[in-house]
């Protein structure tokens, strides 16, 4: 499906909105590279939810630690 | 009345259910149409269930916060038996066979569900254009959007159709509406609020909250919402405060962030600002200083700017994922604006799409230490330009406006990104006549706290509706 598309969206580059989604595509996937060194080689995706549900939790434990 | 208000009337027995009802379903005939908001209506069930809330209170029965309240929500949260078209041809037929858990909730608080709320087709973009049910129209001025991909909600709540009404957001459909509305419009933290039984856009980004024309009814809609549901995996099992117990305490010495620059680098998360929004935003922290707040300038993490595109890539993917059965058979019966953002998912190859998923983690750990390790909350734009008219942002009519379209998220989208609650609140009006918002921004679960940010605003700035004329 992907290569199908990819072959019509050439054939069909001066169109505008496809124009616009090849050139969407290049830009937001090229934001990340200088980014991607920061990630570890074992990071996954659901560490996010850990962190976000971690958040109050650690908060907590550092205030009562602080008295 | 606001929603708190008509609720205490109805418990007090100064007003009945069916009246309230009869009401709000004649004005919902008169006024729907022109606002072109309401996807559909349960009158006879409305009625028959408004005359079983007054009996039950006749009757001495302990009636819950929302006891005979009508509400009308977006077009997308599923009822068994009751239609769920989310906007479009594709399921305008479609009977879902369970009932969304935020409905039970509010059914449990005894609100009345009355009907379903026109919203943009499968809730894929800000402006509100629809081309299959047609444009909802901003109830401050019909030629103007009325934002989306909430806009029905939007349309009905600020029109005065509904009390209050029930969202999606997965790059700013509650906030933009809510801001170009002007509304209170809560997306909760990621894991709040359960999204079983509402039409998935993007698992990874999508939430659910109210909009409403106060701060009180948007936390206790909120209150009533929140909580683990065991249908839906993403839902967190966390302490649920009373949002609505310390919201009049006011904000006496809170710290209220504003964003500067990412990193040390030269461009800032402010520079799309349009001059009018800006001044907006000026006079809103000028009243948080006169309230006690300190204000004070706040560079972001510089891998949070990349973070828009990042939800763009994950919204993209995970959306045409979800579409790629009807993609492939009936295309023709998207409209043309949907199906072209649905097919540019399918660019993206399984490692963009994991990359954005995995550097959330980065991402957020730095914001939350940056950010909220120096202030309390963030407070930042909605919408970056004035509202526009339907007519200049219709793409087909204006294909200029396509370069607006990724900036138009660009303040909201992050914040789904993150999972951070943010609640949009009306700031005042650009030159235009139509209202623009501000967002306050917290740390996870600490909607209690946005809410009594925003109270204490709207105490100082009180706000009010237009009248709405239309023909």
């Amino acid at each position: 499906m992907q290569n199908k598309w990819s072959a019509f969206l050439d054939q069909n580059y001066d169109v505008p909105e496809v124009k616009f989604a090849l050139k969407s595509v290049k830009i937001l996937t090229g934001t990340k590279k200088r980014f991607l060194k920061h990630l570890s080689f074992e990071t996954e995706p659901a560490e996010y939810r850990k962190v976000l549900s971690a958040y109050n939790l650690d908060i907590q434990l550092e205030e009562e630690k602080n008295g | 009345m606001s929603l708190t208000e008509i609720s205490e009337a109805l418990v007090k027995r100064e007003i009945s259910s069916q009246e309230v009802v009869s009401n709000c379903l004649e004005v919902l005939e008169k006024r729907g149409s022109s606002l072109n908001c309401v996807a559909r209506l349960f009158p006879e069930q409305a009625l028959a269930e408004a005359e079983s809330a007054d009996q039950e209170l006749s009757s001495g029965i302990s009636p819950g916060p929302l006891h005979g309240v009508p509400l009308l929500h977006k077009d997308m949260f599923y009822r068994t038996g009751k239609i769920s078209a989310c906007g479009s041809k594709i399921c305008e037929d479609y009977v879902p066979d369970v009932t969304a858990t935020v409905l039970l909730k509010l059914d449990q608080a005894g609100a009345l569900d009355i009907g379903r709320l026109k919203m943009v087709e499968f809730a894929y973009g800000l402006t509100g254009h629809n081309e299959i049910t047609g444009d909802v129209r901003n109830p401050w001025n019909p030629e103007y959007i009325p934002g989306g991909s909430s806009s029905g909600p939007a349309a009905a709540v600020a029109g005065f159709l509904s009390y209050g009404s029930l969202g999606s957001d997965t790059g700013g459909s509650i906030r933009f509406p809510a801001s170009c509305c002007g509304l209170v419009g809560m997306k909760p933290t990621y894991g709040r609020v359960s999204r079983f039984g509402a039409m998935p856009l993007s698992f990874s980004l999508d939430h659910i909250g109210p909009l409403t024309r106060t701060v009180a009814d948007c936390a206790l809609l909120t209150q009533i919402i929140a909580g683990k549901d065991t249908n839906d995996s993403t839902s967190y099992y966390q302490p649920k405060p009373d949002f609505l117990s310390g919201i009049e305490s006011g904000i006496q010495g809170l710290k209220i962030g504003v964003p500067t620059t990412y990193g040390n680098g030269p461009s800032g998360f402010l520079d799309p600002l349009h001059p009018e929004v800006q001044r907006e935003m000026e006079s809103s922290l000028a009243v948080f200083r006169s309230l006690g707040a300190k204000v004070v300038e706040i560079p972001l993490p510089e891998n949070f700017e990349i973070s828009n595109n990042m939800a763009n890539i994950i919204a993209g993917a995970e959306s045409s994922s979800a579409h790629v059965k009807w993609l492939k058979e009936q295309p023709e019966d998207y409209g043309s604006q949907t199906r072209e953002r649905l097919l540019t998912g399918l660019l993206f190859s399984a490692v963009d799409y994991l990359d954005a998923l995995k550097l959330r983690k980065v991402i957020l750990e730095d914001f939350l230490k940056e950010v909220f390790e120096k202030v309390d909350v963030l407070h930042a734009p909605v919408v970056p330009i004035p509202v526009p008219t339907l007519e200049e942002s219709n793409i087909k009519a204006n294909p200029g406006f396509i370069e607006y379209l990724i900036l138009l998220g660009h303040f909201t989208r992050p914040f789904d990104y993150l999972g951070l609650p943010a609640l949009s609140v009306p700031a005042g009006l650009t030159d235009n006549g139509l209202p623009s918002g501000f967002q306050l921004v917290a740390p996870p679960f600490e909607e209690a706290l946005l809410f009594r940010t925003a109270r204490a605003f709207e105490k100082e700035n009180p706000w009010s509706y237009p009248q709405v004329t239309l023909d």
